[in-house]
């Protein structure tokens, strides 16, 4: 505002201090302003905030640059817990006047201390958060929330309002009692807070509970830690004596504690812990008795199986033997019939090997010898013509049979491993080419038996190639041919001639006088041993 | 009587620190001194435009 006389500005004084006029209008807005300030000065020193906010509001209304006024109501907001609202107006002090002001103290002291700032904004934001829980219905949580910061904070009379309020919904009154009590302590006119006591105690009345009785039966689920107390409710024990029976009984019951809680509680650890071990090694043992219950099966299994191939091989065994010992008493009736060649045949039937009785054995080798001058030649006539005819599987079992009668016979010999030449069958082919060459020197089929080992032994060496065998197969039986051919000339039958006729079993020098000249059955009557 | 939800709207969420700038913008400076400069200047206007 200027001075109306001579324009000058005068700042928060009603005499121009150039000119010296003295403005009424400025005086009475300053002294107004002043009388307000003088009211929440005084409302502030017995703690009637409210009040104090009040005149101290009014009076920067008369007059803005009322430092005093400002400045003290930016503690008493500083005071009650709102923290912006006391830096704005501390701030704009400071604008309004820069120097000499406990203003910019108090914005300094702030400032260095950021971390009480930060506590105090994190109260802010803790109460905003919640009245935000209180609309979404999480009244339990806002109730808890406003708890704490009414604890960090025990001036913070929006806190204590709110906390009470909850009370109240939650018609725990007795304890909305004692919150808004605490509020009323900061603020002791707070419009707000007297309303909420007043319906407390409305509430409180209907149901009427004397102070001790409240403080036995009521138990405020939500309590509130509140400071002091009656000085003759704790005593010092000051005597040196009990103060050592104490750390002694202390001890004692630490002791029995210990033996009664945590010993217990060791053991308990332990016995689970063995209990977990026993578990685990049952589980063990039921595995391995599974295992061996399994091999146990499969020791059964293949028993059975072994007894069912044993008890199967026997059978066959068994039965093999029985089939040539029937064999066998068939040739015996015939030779004890007298029938010497259909014995004989029927021998020939009989493989020795199969008998395992010594005296099916016996048997055999009697009738063998009684009979085989008898049949030798037709067995040897037989196996021939099967020879002759080129069926050469039915020879070699047909020479088997004459060997069977006669086992020296070179001629069975010499065409049995000629039948298996034929058929390919170079092993056993050179097997009885073989017996002719290391055991029947002197035999007449000695050096083609010779011949044909080498060629055999060769062939059984390449036998791989299929071509060749069956190339020297082919020259073989010209080769034969030709053998056969010159045999039955009887220009090789000089040692053999002077055997008998038709009889010629017995020694390798025999051969059949007259058949030498028949092509096809030169060898017919050759069977020297 | 107290009504909860009456009484629950008139808790408004307190001024945290980064709005304290907006805060102090936005507070009202005026006082009685503005208004009376300002009624003065009024009835200056208002007495020029009648003399002339």
């Amino acid at each position: 505002m200027n001075c109306p006389r001579c324009n000058m500005p005068m700042d928060n004084v009603y005499i121009c201090p150039h000119c010296g006029y003295e403005d009424s209008a400025a005086r009475k807005v300053i002294f107004s302003s002043n009388w307000h300030y003088n009211q929440g000065l005084s409302k502030a020193k017995v703690r009637d905030l409210s009040g104090a906010i009040t005149s101290l509001t009014q009076a920067l209304k008369y007059n803005k640059k009322n430092m005093d006024a400002r400045n003290l109501l930016g503690l008493i907001y500083y005071h009650i817990g709102e923290i912006v609202p006391a830096l704005s107006q501390w701030v704009i002090s400071v604008h309004f006047q820069p120097n000499s002001n406990p203003a910019a103290r108090y914005i300094k002291s702030i400032q260095d201390d950021p971390q009480q700032l930060r506590d105090a904004d994190r109260l802010i934001k803790q109460y905003n958060k919640s009245l935000e829980e209180i609309e979404e219905g999480n009244v339990d949580f806002a109730i808890n929330r406003l708890k704490k910061v009414v604890n960090l904070n025990p001036n913070y009379v929006k806190a204590y309002q709110l906390l009470a309020l909850l009370y109240m919904e939650r018609e725990q009154y007795n304890a909305a009692h004692k919150v808004i009590m605490r509020a009323i302590k900061v603020d002791r006119n707070n419009i707000t807070s007297l309303n909420y006591l007043k319906e407390i105690n409305t509430k409180r009345g209907k149901a009427p509970i004397t102070t001790e009785d409240r403080d036995f039966r009521i138990a405020d689920p939500n309590p509130i830690v509140i400071q002091g107390g009656r000085k003759e409710d704790y005593r010092e024990n000051t005597n040196g004596f009990s103060s050592y029976i104490n750390v002694i009984i202390g001890i004692v019951i630490g002791a029995a504690a210990l033996l009664l809680l945590v010993v217990p509680t060791i053991t308990r650890t332990q016995t689970a812990k063995y209990n977990q071990q026993i578990v685990e090694y049952s589980a063990q043992i039921s595995e391995r008795n599974s295992q061996i219950d399994d091999l146990n099966t499969q020791v059964d299994d293949l028993t059975q199986q072994l007894k069912k191939y044993t008890g199967s091989g026997s059978e066959e065994s068994s039965s093999t033997d029985s089939a040539a010992r029937d064999q066998l008493m068939t040739a015996l009736k015939s030779y004890l019939a007298g029938d010497l060649y259909e014995a004989g045949t029927k021998l020939a039937e009989v493989d020795p090997d199969s008998l395992s009785n010594e005296d099916d054995k016996d048997i055999y080798e009697i009738i063998r010898s009684e009979t085989a001058d008898t049949v030798i030649d037709s067995l040897f006539d037989t196996a021939y013509s099967y020879y002759d005819e080129g069926d050469y599987s039915k020879s070699v079992e047909a020479f088997v049979k004459a060997l069977r009668i006669s086992p020296s016979s070179t001629g069975s010999m010499y065409y049995l491993a000629r039948s298996y030449q034929k058929l390919g069958d170079y092993t056993n082919a050179s097997k009885y080419f073989s017996m002719i060459v290391n055991n029947y020197p002197d035999s007449q089929y000695y050096s083609d038996a010779k011949t044909y080992l080498s060629e055999v032994q060769k062939s059984d060496g390449s036998s791989d190639t299929s071509e060749t065998s069956e190339s020297d197969s082919t020259s073989e039986s010209d080769s034969s041919d030709s053998t056969d051919s010159t045999s039955g000339t009887g220009s090789t039958s000089g040692t053999d001639s002077t055997s008998g006729t038709g009889s010629a079993y017995g020694t390798d020098s025999t051969s059949g006088s007259g058949s030498t000249s028949d092509n096809t059955g030169s060898d017919n009557s050759d069977y020297g041993e | 009587m107290i009504n909860f939800e009456e009484e629950l709207k008139k808790f408004k969420p307190s001024l945290e620190i980064d709005q304290a700038e907006e805060s102090i913008f936005k507070n009202d400076l005026r006082d009685v001194t503005d208004i009376m400069e300002d009624m003065i200047k009024e009835l200056k206007s208002s007495d020029l435009n009648k003399h002339f």
